[in-house]
């Protein structure tokens, strides 16, 4: 059925990884996109491997389950070694056939970068797997905040994004119901050409469209009948509250960070 | 009694499309009170007015005509209006368009936290709103796992929360299945009979207004009976006019009556008539 289809990629769980502030975690995901980055050679990797190993491990999240959430982006980690073996020339040459030749330099480039690459998804996604969706928005909408002050609707934003959330579940039943009710009445969805399935898809996105335009009416007089004028003097049941906890994972990620700077104003 | 709402000679008029230059009398000169404490029962068709109505007693809609006080509060003044609808809270007929968090106590919670209540407070609301209507082992649950009925008590809660002196319930029950419906009654008039709560519910079910103290009935912008549910249910020929039925009980009572059995015409419920033939099957006269 649709509705399984499980919502982001949150895997629950109680760990300390699970318990840090949301905003810690966005800036520390932050932090270690930059110090992939800013490393350029292999030994640089070791800092972000163990701080990545070391974050995996605590939050328990299962290594099966970040493997099947790297499946979409394989292809790229595919084509992006193959690129880059044929493309990056220097050192002594490996395999020749024809104009393509495959040098020294061009497998350690392309190793390099598959390396980042996979830590990088890795590193985001847990986020996304330790932190629940609506942690995430929350978190998102307060270190937004101080871009209030130049016009940034931060509020507004992580507002729609909650919406978003919460409304998914519900349409995609309604999808479901739609695309019953059109097979119930003869449509084909899975025969055909590919532009005569995309025709097809047609009548499911119209009475869904008008579905979801009638329900962001009632929803918004509902949130009016409950008081609601944006962010200025509201309250959070839940408030975000920075620990302890959150005070040591900042500091191992400014550690690590330091020991990739480091090692490179020395090397 | 005090009257928490007032609706004076309230008329209103839209357009049903902005090019289109003729517009629809929804309101016809409306006048009502709403007495502080009381359970008011409004029913008519589709497209009567009652809806209109409800979205007027807490300033949704304001009237094109007259005004609609609430607790001395004018509607029509925004300096108030945020005033009026913390003082009266509202639930909709569709329990999935009203739920705004993901989580049903976030949702509980979204009204406290619009009128700026301290974290601990809020906590303590969100866990009394959900007790009152029996969803608290539900808290942190998803909206889209629990029934119809229970989308409905967590959307009540969420109104109960904000601590309003009257509750306006419009249509609650129409989207829900038998079993739902009575849950949702069932907590509406324990919300008036326990917690005080002034109750306006509309419908266009009749069974579900026997109990009110008052019911308005309206059709075609107007409000054409008011008064206790016996007064108003032995006035079935103009309700059936204006399209609604009466009650099972009172329907039988009263084409008994017909056939020349003598059943007063008050028995408007299922209990009262069934004692009353009971009681009176041994005169031979009567049955």
């Amino acid at each position: 059925m649709i509705r399984d289809i499980t919502l982001g990629q949150y895997y629950p769980g109680d760990s300390f990884i699970h318990r840090l502030d949301p905003r810690l975690k966005i800036i520390a995901v932050l932090v270690f996109i930059v110090a992939l980055f800013i490393t350029s050679e292999f030994y640089g990797f070791i800092f972000t491997a163990v701080y990545l190993a070391v974050v995996i491990i605590i939050s328990k999240v299962p290594p099966r389950f970040i493997l099947r959430g790297m499946k979409p982006v394989l292809l790229i980690l595919i084509c992006t070694f193959i690129i880059n073996i044929f493309v990056i020339k220097g050192g002594d040459v490996i395999f020749k056939l024809g104009f393509l030749s495959i040098e020294q330099n061009g497998i350690k480039m392309a190793v390099f970068l598959v390396t980042r690459l996979v830590m990088l998804i890795i590193g985001s996604s847990m986020l996304t797997f330790t932190t629940k969706p609506m942690m995430l928005t929350d978190g998102l909408e307060s270190l937004m905040n101080p871009l209030k002050k130049v016009g940034v609707p931060s509020h507004e934003l992580a507002m729609m994004m909650s919406i978003a959330l919460r409304f998914i579940p519900t349409l995609l039943e309604e999808t479901d119901k739609i695309m019953k009710a059109q097979l119930a009445r003869g449509a084909d969805f899975e025969t055909g050409s590919i532009v005569k399935r995309a025709k097809g898809l047609i009548p499911i996105l119209i009475p869904l469209f008008i579905s979801a335009f009638r329900r962001a009416d009632e929803l918004a007089m509902a949130m009016e009948a409950r008081c609601y004028r944006g962010g200025e003097n509201r309250t959070r049941m839940n408030a975000l509250k920075f620990s302890i906890r959150d005070l040591v994972a900042g500091a191992v990620t400014v550690l690590m960070a330091a020991g990739i700077v480091i090692t490179k104003i020395a090397m | 009694m005090e009257n928490i709402i007032q609706i004076r000679d309230v008329t209103f008029d839209y357009h049903r499309n902005s090019e289109d230059e003729v517009t629809i009398r929804a309101l016809n000169h409306v006048s009502l009170d709403i007495e502080k404490g009381s359970f008011t029962a409004v029913i008519g068709v589709n497209g009567s007015g009652k809806s209109t109505l409800a979205k007027h007693l807490n300033g949704l809609v304001l009237p094109t005509e007259g005004e609609v006080v609430v607790c001395g509060f004018n509607t029509k003044d925004n300096e108030t209006l945020w005033e009026v609808r913390r003082k009266v809270g509202m639930v909709f007929q569709n329990p999935d368009n009203q739920m705004v968090s993901a989580v049903v106590e976030d949702d509980v919670a979204f009204g406290p936290e619009n009128l700026g209540i301290p974290p601990q407070e809020i906590r303590a609301r969100v866990d009394m709103a959900l007790q009152s209507v029996g969803m608290y082992d539900f808290r942190k649950k998803a909206p889209h796992m629990l029934s119809g009925g229970q989308k409905q008590r967590v959307a009540i809660a969420g109104v109960v929360a904000m601590l309003p002196e009257c509750i306006v319930f419009d249509e609650p029950t129409a989207m829900l299945d038998p079993r739902g419906r009575k849950e949702v009654l069932d907590i509406i008039h324990k919300l008036n009979k326990e917690d005080g709560k002034t109750i306006v519910l509309i419908t266009h079910f009749m069974d579900e207004v026997v109990d009110a103290d008052k019911v308005v009935v309206m059709d075609n912008g107007h409000i054409i009976m008011e008064g206790k549910p016996k007064e108003i249910f032995v006035r079935n020929e103009e309700l059936h006019k204006a399209g609604l039925d009466v009650p099972f009980a009172a329907e039988l009572g009263s084409r008994l009556r017909k056939r020349g059995i003598e059943i007063p015409d008050n028995i408007i419920f299922m209990e009262e008539l069934a004692d009353y033939i009971a009681e009176n099957a041994g005169s031979a006269k009567n049955l």
